[in-house]
């Protein structure tokens, strides 16, 4: 008894994983509890569902971004990908096709072009940064083409509702970000795909001798990358209730920064998407404190950008401190 | 006539090659580029309008030149876009507060060398990856830039500052000269000096370069500041050329230097690549835009051809390399 306790390393035993989310987990804390105290209507229920609001296009986005980074590669075309489909789909409404075939359209071409990208990446061997930078353009250029420099504007209820409808009190895209989340969740904790998607990002070469698919890896990681980003265009343009080339360039930034602040490393094999949920989080109670004590909005770059920095370093003192204590 | 211009191009990055094996394909891409606008519109093969490609992708030339010093030591440098924008501001807010030109370009340029600074501090001292450190400063240089001009563009048009965007010497324009100033210096600083060969040593093995007594560390934070300095001067030279420092006129510049950088051939593993290369990916995305607008196609199909050009030129380029067709 004695013996065993002898040879236990000194300090406490977390498993790295929890240190990680609690870490992120405090931040978020530390953020709610200075602005609950700073401003009285930061700690209300509207305007909790106002930041899970807010949050639920980034975490879509997000997610499927985090898939991606964890095979260590990057989707820069995200954005892209998210107006194409969302513009498919706004003509194919436009056009009166039944709204879930619409729907359905815009979700196919999103997983398609993820797919293409996750063809360049798995088989053709493109570096991902040049193969999704290319399908940027691709997609973004083929919605100009598409909407002929229009705004296509002015949808029906039905289609609107997933923007800015409630389901017993909770606004739609909290509920849509909810259904995409959980499974992806679960896909990622669960499944040999999952588990495939963390080994290829670790060590792609060992990944592939030890009898991981690593083609069809990447190209479902991709292909998940592309519908989810579709998703989050459908759900953009409901709220907006247009549809127009411009929408999705600024989204494709703060999506990888809520991975980034999230903690999944860039070097791939190492995150997940509750760390994304947080960081996106993170991300949007920030924005949200800065209006309620009424910080100019074009303070918000620079505050981010901190983030991303102040994120990471502690993540890195975080691992020493984990490294000191296990030796 | 083209054939030689491109001959010399390619000449000029590096030690004169015997074997047309060893001519990157992006190369063969730029000629049949070249030959097909030339057929297509008698007007692309005038002096004129090759002085006008070398006039827009003068500053792609710069940018791309500051992304490929990074690349080379395995990093990345996402801020580069901003810093061009930062630059632009405080060059102009430097003019509008009476300041010479010349000391305006300097504090231009130092915007940029402060911001590269701060990138490789975190970098080298702070440990951070450079997707990360980088991801940040571009928050947070293209928030000052927001905050300096309060959303809005500002402008200047004192004359010898206004010549160095708009003017030429004899019949090459400004720009022009100072990009060609710009390769050349970064030539002779890549292959010519200790700094260049640490940059090379430390992208082709960081560890053994650091073993044998080279202080990596300080070299790589140079790079960056280097980096840095260079995207601030294209900032100025963009805010010469307009007249004006517009605060969103760099969005998504760091992702254009970075694709010519690697259509150049330069890749994100082992520092593999060369200057000559990254001039080719710039002159790849120049002749293109350009010949698009020469032979009249409109702004409406632009995006969508030029993101499957590059697609097509990448896989040409990969495809040719795994055949073992070029080196």
């Amino acid at each position: 008894m004695t013996g065993a306790a002898d040879v236990k390393p000194r300090g406490w035993h977390l498993d790295p994983r929890i240190l990680y989310t609690g870490s992120r987990l405090f931040v978020l804390g530390l953020l709610c509890i200075v602005l609950t105290a700073a401003s009285p209507v930061f700690f209300t229920g509207t305007n909790a569902l106002n930041i899970l609001r807010v949050a639920s296009l980034l975490v879509i986005l997000g997610i499927g971004e985090t898939i991606v980074i964890l095979t260590a590669g990057i989707d820069l075309s995200i954005g892209a990908v998210l107006t194409f489909s969302s513009v498919i789909a706004a003509l194919a409404i436009k056009a009166g096709v039944p709204l879930p075939l619409a729907l359905a359209a815009g979700l196919v071409v999103g997983a398609a072009l993820g797919f293409l990208n996750g063809l360049m990446v798995a088989v053709v061997k493109l570096p991902p940064f040049i193969a999704t930078y290319g399908m940027m353009w691709v997609a973004f250029g083929f919605a100009v083409v598409l909407l002929k420099g229009q705004v296509i504007y002015g949808f029906k209820d039905d289609f609107r509702f997933l923007g800015v409808g409630n389901l017993l009190g909770v606004p739609m895209p909290i509920i849509v970000m909810a259904v995409l989340w959980i499974p992806t969740y679960l896909l990622l904790r669960h499944t040999t795909f999952g588990r495939a998607l963390y080994a290829v990002g670790a060590n792609q070469e060992a990944a592939r001798l030890s009898g991981v698919k690593k083609d069809q890896t990447l190209i479902l990681a991709y292909t998940l990358s592309g519908l989810l980003a579709a998703a989050a265009g459908l759900v953009y343009v409901a709220r907006l209730n247009a549809s127009e080339a411009g929408i999705g360039a600024n989204m494709l930034l703060p999506a990888i920064a809520a991975v980034v602040i999230g903690g999944t490393s860039l070097f791939g094999g190492e995150g997940g998407i509750v760390g994304t949920l947080i960081g996106a989080l993170i991300m949007t109670i920030v924005q949200n404190g800065m209006n309620l004590l009424g910080i100019e909005s074009v303070w918000q770059g620079v505050v981010l950008g901190s983030l991303i920095v102040v994120a990471v370093l502690l993540d890195q003192w975080v691992r020493k401190v984990l490294a000191s204590e296990n030796n | 006539m083209s054939a030689t211009v491109i001959g010399q191009d390619i000449r000029g990055g590096k030690k004169p090659q015997a074997s047309w094996k060893k001519m990157p394909p992006v190369a063969w891409v730029v000629l049949a580029m070249m030959i097909f606008f030339g057929v297509a519109a008698p007007g692309f093969f005038s002096a004129g309008n090759f002085l006008n490609i070398t006039l827009q992708g003068s500053v792609l030339l710069i940018m791309a030149v500051a992304a490929t010093l990074v690349i080379l030591t395995e990093g990345i440098d996402l801020s580069l876009g901003s810093v061009l924008t930062l630059a632009g501001v405080t060059g102009v807010l430097a003019l509008q507060h009476g300041l010479s030109v010349p000391a305006a370009v300097l504090v231009g340029v130092l915007t940029g060398a402060a911001c590269g600074a701060v990138t490789g501090f975190l970098i080298t001292a702070g440990k951070l990856p450079p997707f990360i450190a980088t991801l940040g400063m571009m928050g947070i240089a293209a928030g000052l830039a927001l905050v300096l001009t309060r959303q809005g563009a500002i402008y200047s048009d004192v004359p010898a500052f206004i010549f160095l965007g708009g003017g030429s010497l004899g019949i090459l324009p400004m720009p022009t000269v100072i990009a060609v100033l710009v390769f050349l210096l970064g030539w002779i600083v890549l292959y010519q000096t200790d700094f260049g060969r640490y940059i090379i040593a430390i992208g082709g093995n960081e560890a053994g370069a650091r073993l044998s007594g080279v202080n990596t560390a300080w070299w790589k934070f140079l790079t960056y500041v280097a980096a840095g300095a260079l995207a601030a001067l294209g900032g100025v030279i963009m805010a010469a050329r307009l007249r004006a420092a517009d605060p969103i006129v760099g969005n998504g510049w760091e992702f254009d230097a970075i694709a010519a950088t690697i259509l150049g051939g330069t890749s994100f593993e082992k520092g593999n690549g060369t200057l000559g290369g990254t001039v080719l990916g710039v002159l790849l995305i120049s002749v293109l835009r350009n010949g698009l607008n020469v032979i009249g196609v409109g702004a409406m199909w632009q995006p969508a051809l030029i993101g499957l050009v590059i697609i097509a030129a990448i896989i040409f380029d990969v495809l040719l390399k795994q055949r073992g067709v070029i080196q």
